[in-house]
C-alpha cells in the first residue's frame, strides 16, 4: 500500500512525542476550500493550534498569510483556537476567504 | 517453477491504489498543547484527569488554583507604548489602502466612541458579507446569511453594510427594514464617495437580490416584486479628492449618520443633510487624526 500523503514536518522533534508510552493522539481531517471550489484536505490534531493549519495552506498557495481569512460555520477562525474548541469533525469544511481592499484614511 | 508461480500471486494481492485526494498531515511536535501546557492549575487538572486523578493531589490543585493562574487562551497584551506611535514608519502605513481587516478594526474604534443608548438603533454587517454573498461557493453564501441572522437587522432603524467592491468602499445603508414593505417606510441609501464612477448603477441589481435573499432566510415571504419597489436613493454626499480616501470617507459616513440621523426616517423628507455641503473636508481630516491618535495600530 502506497500512501500518497504529505509530512510537513516540524523544525524540531520534542522528546515526549517519541517516548512509546505516549498513546496516539486524535487526529482530524479537514477541507479547506477556497472562493473557485478547489479543495485540500489537511490532517491535524484535535488539540493544535489552527495556525498551522492556516500557515500550511498560505505556504501551499503561495498566499499571504496576512490577506487571507479562513470562516468555520460564520465565524472568523482565530491563530490560536483548535480543533476541538471549535468542535470540529471528521471532513468538515472551512472555507477560505480573500480579504479585500479600498482606499485609505487620508492623514496629512 | 514454483517460485515464479508465487510471486505472481504476491504481485496481484499488492496492487498500487490510488486515493482520490492527497491528503497533507500536519506534523505537530506539540501536537497535544492543552496536555503538555503544564504551568497553570487549569492544565495540571487536565493532565491529571487524563491518568487517573488521586484524591491526595486536590489540595495541591487549591494551592496551585491561586498560584498558578490560566493565561493561555485570555492572555491580554498591553497597548502599544504612545512613543513607537509618532514615529514616521507607522504614520506612513496609514496612507497606504485600508484592506478589510484594518477597516474592521477602525470601525471597531468608531462603534466604541457612542453611547449605548445612542447605538441601540444602529448595527453594521462586515463588510466582507457582500462579496461573500456574490462569491461562487454555495457554502460560502449561505454562511453570509447564518452570520446576518446573528445581527437581528429588523429590530433595528438603520442597518449599515460597508460594501468594498472593485477596490473602491461605499456604505449601503438600510433603513426601517423591519417594517412592512406595503408601507413606505423602507429604503435604501447608497453613499458613494466617487459618484463619477456609477458604482451604484452596477451594484443596485445584486443589492436587491441580497435584500430579497435576507428576507427568505429570516422567514419573510415577500414578493418579489414588492421587494424591486424599495426606493434606492444615492444622495449627493461630499466627494473624495484624491484616489484612496474612499475608505476614510465611508468611515466618516458611519459616524455622521449615527450623530446626524432623525429619530423617525420618513421617505417623504429626503434628503434630510444628506447633501454636498454635509461636512467639509477639514472635518474628515479632524476626524481622521483623532482615529489615528486612538494608537491602535491594525
Amino acid at each position: 500500500m502506497v500512501s500518497s500523503t504529505d509530512t510537513i514536518s516540524a523544525s524540531f522533534v520534542s522528546k515526549k512525542s517519541r517516548s512509546p508510552e505516549t498513546s496516539p493522539h486524535m487526529k482530524v481531517t479537514l477541507k479547506v476550500k477556497n472562493q473557485q471550489g478547489a479543495e485540500d484536505l489537511y490532517k491535524i490534531g484535535t488539540h493544535a493550534h489552527l495556525k498551522k493549519l492556516m500557515s500550511a495552506y498560505c505556504t501551499k498557495r503561495n498566499l499571504d498569510y496576512s490577506s487571507v481569512r479562513f470562516v468555520y460555520n460564520g465565524r472568523e477562525i482565530k491563530a490560536r483556537q483548535t480543533p476541538a474548541q471549535l468542535h470540529m469533525e471528521e471532513e468538515d469544511e472551512i472555507c477560505m476567504v480573500m480579504e479585500l481592499g479600498g482606499g485609505g484614511p487620508y492623514t496629512p | 517453477m514454483s517460485r515464479r508461480r508465487s510471486n505472481r500471486v504476491r504481485n496481484t494481492n499488492s496492487k498500487y491504489v490510488s486515493s482520490p485526494a492527497r491528503v497533507t498531515i500536519i506534523d505537530d511536535c506539540e501536537e497535544d498543547e492543552y496536555l503538555h501546557h503544564r504551568t497553570c492549575w487549569k492544565h495540571i487538572a487536565a493532565a491529571l484527569s487524563k491518568c487517573g486523578s488521586k484524591p491526595k493531589r486536590t489540595k495541591e490543585l487549591e494551592i496551585f488554583k491561586l498560584t498558578a493562574p490560566c493565561f493561555y487562551d485570555e492572555c491580554t497584551r498591553r497597548g502599544r507604548s504612545e512613543r513607537r506611535i509618532k514615529c514616521k514608519y507607522l504614520d506612513s502605513k496609514l496612507r497606504k489602502k485600508l484592506n478589510s481587516k484594518a477597516f474592521v478594526g477602525y470601525l471597531e474604534d468608531v462603534w466604541r466612541g457612542f453611547s449605548d443608548e445612542k447605538k441601540n438603533s444602529f448595527v453594521y454587517l462586515d463588510c466582507l458579507w457582500f462579496s461573500m454573498y456574490k462569491s461562487e461557493n454555495h457554502n460560502i453564501r449561505s454562511s453570509v446569511f447564518d452570520s446576518v441572522k446573528t445581527k437581528q437587522i429588523f429590530s433595528k432603524k438603520y442597518v449599515f453594510l460597508p460594501i468594498v467592491y472593485w477596490s473602491h468602499w461605499t456604505l449601503l445603508i438600510f433603513c426601517n427594514f423591519g417594517e412592512d414593505l406595503d408601507s413606505d417606510k423602507t429604503c435604501m441609501l447608497f453613499l458613494d464617495s466617487l459618484q463619477t464612477t456609477d458604482s451604484s448603477q452596477r451594484l443596485e441589481p445584486d443589492i436587491r437580490k441580497f435584500v430579497l435573499d435576507i428576507y427568505r432566510a429570516e422567514g419573510r415571504t415577500e414578493d418579489s416584486s414588492l421587494v424591486d419597489e424599495i426606493p434606492f436613493y444615492v444622495p449627493m454626499v461630499p466627494q473624495q479628492t484624491n484616489d484612496v480616501e474612499c475608505g476614510s470617507f465611508v468611515l466618516y459616513y458611519i459616524h455622521r449618520f449615527i450623530e446626524d440621523a432623525p429619530e423617525n426616517f420618513n421617505v417623504e423628507d429626503m434628503p434630510y443633510f444628506l447633501k454636498e455641503d454635509w461636512f467639509s473636508h477639514k472635518d474628515l481630516e479632524k476626524f481622521c487624526d483623532e482615529l489615528h491618535s486612538l494608537g491602535t495600530i491594525h
